[in-house]
Parts: structure tokens; C-alpha cells; sequence
């Protein structure tokens, strides 16, 4: 009944994986919450460390894609009447923030599901293949390619209707 | 016009966009402390770790040193003939985690606060710590030590340290981690106590010294932490995780 548990093999893995999920979490939340989160990711890596594959990176991001959504889901009950009066105000379309490097693409990224967006910043920022992606988000390799091949689609028809190219 | 964006120009593009572009990688010994405080299943030790209501102790003073040399700084009393005051031994240089105030923790039932026995550790670099359940944090108490260095008094020696001494001062005796060290403060995860109870020990370096009684304090490494009355106590009672230290702890606390 031992758990020691392979601690070494753990933290070595773990080493690396801490800048592809610092990078995960970068592209998703802002820093503070990043740290947080990646702190949590780590620890309940831990926690489930009998159950991580020997390609553990798709399995971590799933792991942080939780820890993450757990840390929204807490911000949003603590800041619900904010979160209330910032609904109202949206304006109905996209406003790119003021420093984003690439409006276009971002208005084209608005324009996919929540899911379909994040399927195309694992394929595109993490360079996850289907299956990998599959297991990140929790769908079938074969769900995730054809949506993957839509969303990439939308978004490339919504860039040339925008004329913007890659110029 | 709706050919003129590939798959491979959308990726391109992307990652021109790609928010962690700039990110850069975390300094080594912050990863170490990543994983060393998930290893020890004890979640995000950050600067504001103020939850767990830390038991601050005497600031007043305290200290110790680094060639096993030990002065009452704040007090200014200078030596005194006990341990604070000793002749070095050649250990001496592994001696000191000094001082300062540790809790003043009464509780000293001896109970470790892990079930395994902790096991001589080689000083590794690799953040040689036992599993805790994951429980084991939950609810306990976290023990601040205040750590004052003072300059060292090339006079003063300290002899070996001696379990009976130990036995007859040491009011809390830990086996712990370091964590993290953060400015001034250096972090430890308790693994095992001889004597006392705490969860966390933070020991706070108010001196000027970049060092901790002498040596540079190191994430992942383990220590064997001695304190009384509110103290951590230098003169090689207190130091890094040797086989030689251990083994006066163990003979000044045996197993009930």
C-alpha cells in the first residue's frame, strides 16, 4: 500500500512540463490566474500521477484546461455582480483589446464556438495533432478533426472576406 | 479569394499572434519549487500566503550563524555559554539554519508529521522529499521563525553538538524543505518532527547577508531545523540533513 511513488519520474516529468503549461495557461488567462493555476495543475498532476501516460503533455493540458476552468468558475461566482454589469455593457461585436497584435485574426476567432476556438489554438498554438486534442478536451479524434477542419476553415474564409491576407 | 489563406498561413499567423510568444522560462530554482511544493502536495505557496494564520514568533532576536557561531543580535547580549556559544567543529559549516524565533509551540507531542521515517538524504539537489498524504497539510499550523544573522564572532566556537543538549533545549525539531526562498524568507516543508508541531516553517533573514548562516540556502534541499524558545538554534544543532545530525536528533528524541 506504499504510494511512494515514483517521485522521481514525477518530478522529472514535471520539469518538463512546466513552460509548455506556463504557455498554456499564457494564452488563456492573465498571469496572475496563470500562476495560480499552474501551481494547482501541478499538484493535482501529482495527486493523479498513477494515472499520467507515458506522452503526458496532452494530459497535462487537459489537466490544466480543468484547473483553469475550476479558477474562472470560482472568479465568476466572487465577481458575479461584475461579471453582470460588464455583460451589459459588451458591445454586441468583437472589440479587439487595444494591444491585440492581430485584430483581424481575433475578430475571425470571435466569430468560432467557444469549443471550436479552442480546438484551433491547441491545433495552432500547442501544435496538437486530432487525437491529442481529443484527449485535451475531451471528444473523439474523429469529432475534433472534422470541427477542427470547419472552425480553420471559417476562420480563413472570414480573414479573405476581411481581405487581410497574410501579407 | 477564398483559397488565399492555407492552413499553414493560418498557423503562421497565429503564432505570430501568440500571446506566450514573449513569455520567458522560469528560472530554474522556481520550477524546482513548483514541483517540489506539488510533490508535497501543498498547494501554491505565494507571497500572499497568509491563509493559514502563520504563528509569528519573537521577532526579538536571534541568531546564528554560519560557522556555527551564534550572537544575540537584537538583544545585543553578546555570548552567552550555552549553545549559542561554541567551538566549531568541522561540521560546522552544515550547521546553521539559524535562528531565529520558531513558534512557540508547546504542543511537542513528538508525533511526526508524516508517517514514514524519513530517511538520510545525500543533500541532493533534487528536491529529496517524502510523499505526504494529502491531508497531511490540512488544518495544521504553520510555524514562523524569525531568523536574525549577526555578524559572527571569530572568538566564539561551537563543539559538536550534543543529543543531550538537544534533548534538554530544543523546544521543536523538524525535518524540512526548503520551498522556496523569497528575499529575505526562506520557506520549509516539514516533513517529520522529532519534537513540536508544525506544518510550514518560514524563517526570515533580517540581516543584510544574502546567506542564511553562512551558506546560501538551496530550493529542494532538506534540513534538520532545531528551535528553542523561539529560536532556531545554529551551532550545528541546526543545518543541512546529514547522517551525523540525524543522528543526534534521533538520539535526543528516540521513538516512543
Amino acid at each position: 500500500m506504499d504510494v511512494e511513488p515514483r517521485r522521481t519520474g514525477f518530478e522529472a516529468v514535471a520539469q518538463e512540463l512546466i513552460e509548455p503549461l506556463r504557455r498554456y495557461l499564457a494564452r488563456r488567462t492573465d498571469s496572475a490566474t496563470a500562476e495560480d493555476v499552474l501551481s494547482e495543475t501541478l499538484l493535482v498532476a501529482w495527486r493523479r500521477r498513477t494515472e499520467m501516460p507515458a506522452e503526458p503533455l496532452a494530459w497535462a493540458y487537459a489537466v490544466a484546461r480543468n484547473c483553469l476552468a475550476n479558477a474562472e468558475r470560482a472568479r465568476r461566482r466572487q465577481d458575479r455582480l461584475l461579471v453582470r454589469i460588464w455583460q451589459v455593457a459588451r458591445p454586441p461585436e468583437y472589440a479587439p483589446a487595444r494591444d491585440d497584435p492581430d485584430p483581424e485574426l481575433a475578430r475571425a476567432f470571435a466569430r468560432l464556438s467557444a469549443v471550436d476556438a479552442e480546438l484551433v489554438r491547441l491545433w495552432a498554438w500547442e501544435e496538437l495533432g486530432p487525437a491529442e486534442i481529443a484527449q485535451v478536451v475531451g471528444m473523439s479524434a474523429n469529432a475534433v478533426s472534422i470541427r477542427l477542419h470547419r472552425a480553420r476553415k471559417k476562420m480563413k474564409s472570414v480573414l479573405d472576406e476581411e481581405g487581410s491576407g497574410h501579407e | 479569394m477564398s483559397d488565399g489563406v492555407s492552413d499553414g498561413d493560418l498557423r503562421d499567423r497565429m503564432r505570430r499572434a501568440d500571446p506566450a510568444a514573449s513569455l520567458r522560462p522560469l528560472p530554474e530554482d522556481e520550477a524546482r519549487r513548483l514541483v517540489a511544493g506539488a510533490a508535497l502536495d501543498l498547494p501554491v505557496v505565494r507571497k500572499s500566503y497568509t491563509r493559514r494564520v502563520p504563528v509569528l514568533i519573537g521577532a526579538a532576536a536571534v541568531v546564528a550563524l554560519a560557522a556555527g557561531v551564534v550572537v544575540l543580535a537584537n538583544t545585543g547580549a553578546g555570548h552567552s555559554p550555552d549553545w549559542r556559544v561554541a567551538l566549531p567543529t568541522s561540521e560546522s559549516n552544515q550547521s546553521g539554519l539559524a535562528t531565529g524565533s520558531g513558534a512557540p509551540d508547546g504542543s511537542g507531542d513528538g508525533q511526526p508529521t508524516t508517517s514514514g521515517r524519513p530517511r538520510p538524504s545525500a543533500g541532493t539537489t533534487s528536491v529529496p522529499v517524502p510523499p505526504v498524504s494529502p491531508s497531511a497539510s490540512v488544518g495544521r499550523k504553520t510555524t514562523v521563525a524569525v531568523l536574525t544573522d549577526s555578524p559572527q564572532d571569530p572568538d566564539v566556537r561551537c563543539p559538536k553538538p550534543q543529543a543531550g543538549f538537544l534533548a534538554e533545549n530544543a523546544g521543536m525539531a523538524f525535518e524540512a524543505t526548503a520551498l522556496k526562498i523569497e528575499g529575505n524568507v526562506v520557506t520549509l516543508q516539514v516533513h517529520h518532527a522529532w519534537i513540536g508541531e508544525a506544518d510550514v516553517i518560514e524563517v526570515r533573514n533580517t540581516t543584510a547577508s544574502p546567506v542564511l548562516a553562512g551558506f546560501a540556502p538551496e530550493v529542494g534541499r532538506k534540513y534538520l531545523v532545531a528551535a528553542a524558545d523561539a529560536e532556531v538554534m545554529g551551532c550545528g544543532y541546526s543545518g543541512l540533513d546529514e547522517p551525523g545530525l540525524r543522528a543526534v536528533y534521533d538520539e535526543a528524541f528516540p521513538k516512543r
